[in-house]
């Protein structure tokens, strides 16, 4: 039998090492150390095998029931009159599984891009924001206190939105970085809304109070954490940024938004189980999302053209599934089939860019051209029903439009404000020290005869 | 009468439509992907005037930026004969009339090309000014005349202040003169900076794609075959989105065109005058919309003229079908920006402004101080200041590069040319012993290496090289392939299928039994994971699916052993001899008659000048390469098979070649092959240097011997191969062994995550026609196409016109698609591949949605030299002159400079190069050649570009007395 504190030890360890790599990594880059792409590789290497390694070890002692789930408490952060901020960890077979997921697919993945990013601008900066990445993953995935894992989810949906951003000299991928960020956001709301309801009606963050709550506040606080899921999973209508997210390098398309970024959502619903068991409501909400998920990610993946939105969609579609699973309670399955459409995503997506190679080796078994596929649905539907389906479904249901409409209402809003606000300025200050609005000066001559 | 004005007026944009094309990329599907200059429609141009043309029209890049050429000026890559030598050519030696006194015109452009500063004004160049030591210090390039003249003119600081006071008063400020608006976008983005093209582009990816999927989607796009017009009519009609307003009027507008059954050329003129766009601005307007995004509509273009090149059939890719579309797209798109006001969208006579990128004062300051005129000469005589603008437009920018680029080339043509004349008496002085084996492989630039490896290895090698489709221009199908590739050069469309052919059929039967199972399985996951129930079943076992990734992403190598280990080939033969009377497939002779076999070896053995001599062993190596994470894989491949992998050329070839009434037939017109000569055909996979022999089992017994000699030393001489190719690799350490070396390249091959699995033609720079007998054993970088050609069995020069036909368009279009893709990465190349996403089987984005990206990526050509091909060709000027008289493809090649040549005697060790004036006598700089053993003892521990030397190894140890 492993004794507790070896193991509360291992777990603690495990936590502070990435921790550890990323400091090391940040003094490296602010103090101009030659950083070397070998050296940053053996960094994370040896981080991401020890870290593999206890996660294994957890993993598997976990499943085989050779230890119990156990809790590690590494103190209080702040505490302020009822409200303490403590780093409580807690790790049970859940835990220790998507644990493992991280590990090893971030490890192979940080393999990957060894190769792959070599000689890129962008080397450092990509595995500094995969360390905040596993850093956020580790704390989702163990932490045992809401508002400790809301620290874990914000670290992923910044560094997401950042390596979506990758590409910093064009326009595009910033932009739909803001994109794929401003969607975290939004249901980062509904997150931390959840926290704060909790606290204030059960003075406790703590997931494992929350099978003591009673039906009402489950379902106000239950409400908040499934919108607060929504973001991070492209649920329905917040699909839109992934298909976006492929603009990054391929290896972090894969880790995120193929594997763990979006398979957090239905990890934190699985965590959060013994709420939505306290009222049938949520579950009702998390199914129905679940489902229109499914079928407007398989309608939609079914016409994509490009390689890495068809994998896209078809990740969503899958997780869309999950939340079905975990609306109807099937907790187990849904965990399993987290499991393993994480890693054969992933895998997917690191071959995209071979996909011609692989077509032709398939052609070449086969002999014969494949099977045309989507036939039925022409055969089914009439010509004037398939059209429409076509297009709705080309256009991805016309979502992207539809928040585009939410954020242009956003913006006037703000436009609003900000000429109140430059009217009041200019009201209160001098005439001459009045607000300019900022243009790059075109000419010389103003510059210099200022 | 208004019918028919209405019929020419269609047939007009017909017309225009049809112009318009060559303003469009012309690259193919990425599976047939074949080099060819980015700007071959400016081919009728010279060079300069091509790319000036071209850059001004795409926006992009003539030649690389003058800080580049500067480095290489201070690295020493560039010297001061070569920049001299240009400038006496180019400039003419009078004064230049102001500034320092003596100052010529050719020592003014000298000194703006090293020292003129630019400033994109504004902050920088405020700060410049104020606070940086600009001002107080004189640039490093002055000339010393200048600096003199300025120092004696008073304190440094105070001299060049005034200087710039006068320069920031006097310069020429006034706006560029107005460009008329065409494209409504244009105007709207100017007045209103909205850009209706962000509205436009998301929604014409989506549909090009969907449109020219060539398989990668479940559910295609239906009534694809009414065409792109029609369909995307028909589309745009059905119930509207109303999340959507801007679409919405397309619509009502698509429904009434298909009712009065418009056509799309009507479309276009209708779209055209309901945008406000004038007549006289048509064509303008289609080649700006074209040029708006013009990857997608290159792709109607060539599947238009290629559609045997498609992944998929596809439906009709009519380029004036797009541009209908696209023109009604735009149309919805301005309405939809411009609605809140008027409705106008392009008011007649709308001109657009044009701004000034650079700060004209600091460049005339900049150049004023580099030429030593003083302030009060600029104050008191305000011409010399309009003087010298005046100056800087006749040498501006592009001027300038211009002449650094030639400046450029001519460094490498001088260490190459200089290396030949001293390398030839070298070897003309030998008796090379006779062949045990002759080698014959592509004239690619990869294969050079192989070529001097094997020589250095025995001195009985004998090499030549040809264009890698060996004559043999046919449509192959390799076993178990439902489909057949051409494999012969790009502008030729085969006649002749080749099929490979199981020797036991029985066999074969049971193994493609086994591999459509296989298939079956590998298919319904690939196709079933994207679906949302067969992927949740599938998805449920995925966790299994981390034993081959880790595998594959932790040992390639050894996933590459595994996963090939279990699917060994059976024995094949091609199906190479047409049945007497002949079978024709799909519209193809199915195999050759003897006849024309005949014609193929004669042929070719004449063009490589193997007409006596035969060895027992004549090996003949197609060449082509595996990779993986690289969608360009194809422009690895062969390019004179047009992309494709010539192994199957060289096998055919072989089996034609060892043929008896072949071999009796050639006998009649005088090329003897000995009966104990025999041919083989092989395979040379340039990423990962495997060589690969066909119909072994055929050698006869008193071959064998020698084969496994001469193999063992390929062998060899592929380890060496690989261990050149790896000092170009960062990531392979410059102290690796041979045999580590081989398996570093074999590793990158399988290697999912590597974007440069080789440097493919990257850093080719040379091409030389003639006998391997003066450049052997010169080391030549992997940078030269060689082709074997002797003269000595050409008398009326037929031979070398063919070849030059050949070779002469083949190695421009590598040379320069590297120039463009290197020169700017983004408007000619594909930038960086690391955002690729392969779409529709057949290109690639950037991302989730862009325009088709053409051109290579950035990965590609990074160590490339941006030059122009440098031929260098055995023969007399004359006979070249007479060549290019009859080729008028060549002559616009040679003669607008797209490539250049040099005419070379090496009897008389005479050459003359191909100037603008005509051939002129070549004379050498330098007389020294360094001498080493092997080529390992001149490249070893380097991974720049190096200059030729000789190596002896591969000598005969006895010389000619």
């Amino acid at each position: 039998m492993i004794s507790t504190e070896f193991l509360q030890g291992l777990l603690g360890l495990t936590l502070a090492l990435p921790l550890l790599s990323l400091l090391i990594l940040t003094i490296g880059i602010s103090f101009g150390f030659n950083l070397t792409e070998r050296r940053i590789h053996q960094l994370l290497g040896v981080e991401l095998s020890l870290g593999l390694l206890s996660a294994s070890l957890f993993f598997i002692s976990l499943l085989c029931g050779w230890i119990e789930p156990f809790s590690v408490d590494l103190g209080t952060l702040i505490a302020a009159g009822s409200y303490d901020f403590g780093l409580v960890f807690h790790l049970d077979i859940l835990g220790a599984m998507f644990l493992w997921l991280t590990m090893a697919l971030v490890g192979l993945v940080g393999a990957f891009s060894a190769n792959y990013l070599h000689q890129d601008e962008g080397f450092i900066r990509f595995y500094w924001l995969l360390l905040a990445f596993v850093i956020g993953l580790e704390i989702i995935a163990t932490a045992e206190r809401l508002d400790l894992v809301f620290v874990g989810w914000e670290l992923l949906g910044i560094s997401s939105a950042l390596l979506i951003a990758y590409f910093i000299r064009r326009k595009g991928p910033v932009e739909n970085g803001l994109r794929a960020f401003a969607a975290y956001r939004i249901t980062d709301v509904g997150l931390l809304c959840g926290i704060v309801t909790l606290h204030h009606l059960s003075h406790t963050t703590s997931i494992s109070a929350l099978a003591r709550i009673d039906s009402t506040t489950a379902l106000m606080v239950g409400g908040f954490f499934v919108f607060g899921a929504m973001g991070k999973g492209a649920i329905v209508p917040f699909t839109p940024w992934l298909p976006r997210a492929m603009e990054g390098p391929t290896p972090s398309s894969a880790i995120f938004y193929g594997a763990l970024s979006i398979h957090a959502s239905p990890f934190l619903l699985l965590r959060l189980a013994p709420l939505f068991d306290q009222h049938l409501v949520l579950r009702e909400i998390i199914f129905t999302l679940g489902i229109i998920t499914a079928i407007h990610a398989s309608m939609v993946g079914r016409v994509q053209n490009d390689i890495k939105c068809s994998l896209a969609y078809a990740a969503v579609a899958q997780v869309g599934v999950m939340w079905m699973f975990i609306g109807l309670g099937f907790y187990k399955i849904a965990a399993f089939h987290l499991f393993g459409h994480t890693v054969i995503r992933t895998w997917q997506l690191l071959r995209s860019p071979s996909i011609l190679h692989e077509r032709h080796q398939l052609l070449n078994l086969l002999g014969k051209d494949l099977n045309p596929t989507g036939r039925h649905l022409e055969r089914l539907l009439p010509l004037s029903v398939q059209r429409w389906a076509y297009r709705v479904a080309l256009e991805r249901w016309y979502l992207n439009e539809l928040w585009d409409i939410v954020a242009g209402f956003f913006m006037s809003i703000l436009k609003t404000i900000d000429r109140v606000d430059r009217r009041w300025s200019s009201f209160m200050e001098s005439e001459s020290a009045g607000y300019q609005e900022e243009k790059p000066q075109k000419t010389l001559t103003g510059v210099i005869k200022k | 009468m208004a019918c028919q004005t209405q019929e020419s007026k269609t047939a007009a944009v017909e017309k225009m439509v049809a112009h318009c094309e060559h303003v469009l990329p012309g690259q193919r599907p990425l599976d047939a992907f074949v080099h060819h200059n980015t700007l071959h429609s400016f081919e009728h141009l010279s060079f300069e005037e091509g790319v000036e043309k071209a850059a001004i029209l795409f926006g992009a890049n003539p030649y690389p930026q003058e800080d580049a050429f500067r480095q290489d000026w201070k690295s020493g890559r560039i010297r001061a004969v070569d920049l001299d030598a240009v400038l006496k050519q180019r400039v003419d030696d009078s004064p230049l009339g102001f500034g320092a006194p003596g100052m010529s015109k050719r020592d003014a452009v000298r000194a703006l090309m090293l020292g003129l500063q630019r400033s994109d004004g504004g902050h920088s160049l405020h700060w410049r000014i104020t606070e940086s030591k600009e001002l107080s210090e004189f640039p490093d390039a002055m000339p010393r005349v200048s600096l003199e003249r300025l120092r004696d003119a008073g304190p440094i600081e105070s001299i060049q202040q005034a200087l710039w006071q006068i320069c920031e008063t006097q310069c020429d400020r006034s706006p560029l003169p107005n460009e008329a608006a065409v494209r409504p976008r244009d105007w709207i983005l100017q007045e209103k900076e909205l850009d209706p093209d962000t509205l436009v582009h998301p929604l014409l990816i989506r549909w090009c794609g969907a449109y020219l999927d060539g398989g990668q989607c479940y559910w295609p796009m239906g009534q694809r075959d009414l065409g792109f017009f029609t369909a995307m009519l028909h589309y745009f009609s059905a119930p509207g989105p109303v999340l959507r307003p801007w679409t919405l009027p397309l619509g009502d507008r698509a429904q009434s065109i298909i009712e009065t059954q418009t056509s799309a050329a009507q479309c276009i003129i209708d779209t055209a005058a309901r945008m406000g766009v004038p007549d006289e601005h048509l064509e303008s307007l289609i080649e700006k919309s074209l040029l708006a995004m013009p990857g997608w509509p290159g792709m109607f273009v060539q599947l238009k003229a290629r559609p045997d090149l498609a992944p998929a059939p596809m439906p009709p890719t009519e380029l004036i079908d797009y541009v209908a579309i696209r023109l009604l797209v735009d149309e919805a798109a301005a309405r939809f920006q411009v609605s809140k006001e008027t409705g106008v969208l392009l008011p007649p006579g709308a001109q657009l402004k044009r701004t000034r990128r650079k700060d004209p004062a600091w460049i005339l300051f900049s150049a004023a101080r580099l030429l030593g005129v003083l302030p009060e000469e600029a104050e008191r005589n305000p011409n010399v200041l309009r003087q010298l603008t005046t100056f800087l437009e006749d040498f501006s920018d592009t001027k300038r590069r211009a002449l650094w680029l030639l400046a450029y080339e001519r460094r490498y043509r001088h260490l190459i040319l200089d290396g030949i004349l001293n390398h030839t008496p070298r070897v003309q002085g030998l008796k090379f012993p006779k062949p045990k084996a002759q080698i014959v492989t592509c004239i690619d630039d990869r294969e050079e290496s192989l070529r001097r490896h094997l020589e250095e290895i025995d001195p009985h090698y004998e090499t030549f090289g040809a264009a890698g489709f060996y004559g043999v221009a046919m449509y192959y199908q390799n076993l178990g392939n439902p489909h057949h590739t051409p494999l012969c050069p790009a502008n030729v469309v085969p006649t002749h299928l080749i099929k490979e052919k199981p020797v036991d059929p029985k066999q074969w039967a049971k193994k493609a039994g086994s591999y459509s199972r296989q298939g079956w399985l590998k298919e319904n996951i690939s196709v079933g994971q994207n679906t949302l129930l067969r992927g949740g079943l599938i998805s449920l076992w995925g966790w299994s699916s981390i034993i081959p990734m880790a595998t594959r992403l932790l040992a390639p190598r050894l996933y590459g052993k595994i996963s090939s280990g279990g699917s060994k080939g059976i024995p094949t033969r091609l199906e190479i001899e047409a049945a007497p009377t002949p079978v024709f497939e799909h519209g193809f002779q199915v195999g050759y008659t003897v006849d024309e076999m005949i014609n193929i070896v004669a042929r070719y053995l004449e063009d490589i000048g193997l007409t006596q001599d035969f060895a027992p062993l004549v090996i003949f190596l197609g060449h082509g390469s595996r990779s993986m994470n690289n969608p360009h894989e194809a422009a690895h491949d062969c390019g004179a098979c047009g992309g494709g992998r010539g192994g199957p050329n060289a096998r055919a070839f072989a089996m034609m070649a060892n043929r008896k009434d072949v071999r009796a037939a050639l006998a009649e017109i005088g090329i003897t092959i000995p009966e104990e000569t025999w041919f083989i055909g092989g395979y040379h996979n340039t990423a990962d240097d495997e060589i690969e022999y066909f119909d072994l089992d055929l050698i006869p017994e008193q071959r064998k011997e020698g084969f496994d000699a001469a193999k063992k030393d390929l062998d060899k001489a592929r380890e060496l191969d690989a261990h050149e190719r790896c000092r170009r690799f960062e990531s392979a350490p410059l102290n690796l062994a041979p045999k580590a070396a081989l398996q570093h390249v074999e590793n990158r091959v399988e290697d999912l995550a590597q974007p440069r699995p080789e440097y493919g033609h990257c850093t080719n720079a040379l091409c030389i026609v003639g006998k391997r007998a003066w450049n052997r054993g010169l080391f030549l970088d992997r940078r030269v196409f060689l082709q074997s050609y002797d003269p000595a069995i050409d008398e009326d020069s037929a031979i070398l016109e063919r070849i030059l036909a050949m070779v002469g368009p083949v190695g421009a279009g590598i040379s320069l698609e590297y120039y463009f893709s290197f020169v700017d990465p983004d408007r000619y190349g594909s930038s960086t591949k690391l955002p690729h996403n392969v779409t529709g089987l057949l290109g690639v984005m950037n991302g989730p949605s862009s325009d088709l990206r053409t051109g290579l990526p950035w990965q590609m050509v990074e160590i490339h030299e941006p030059m122009r091909l440098l031929n260098i060709i055995e023969a007399h000027p004359q006979q070249l002159l007479e060549i290019l008289e009859r080729q008028p493809a060549l002559k616009a090649l040679v003669v607008n400079r797209w490539i250049l040549i040099v005419a070379y005697d090496p009897q008389e060790g005479k050459m003359w190069f191909f100037d603008e004036e005509g051939f002129v006598p070549y004379e050498a700089e330098s007389h020294e050649l360094p001498e080493r053993q092997k080529s390992g003892d001149w490249y070893g521990g380097r991974r720049d570009h190096l200059p030729p030397a000789t190596l002896t190894s591969g000598f005969p140890e006895r010389e000619l007395s």
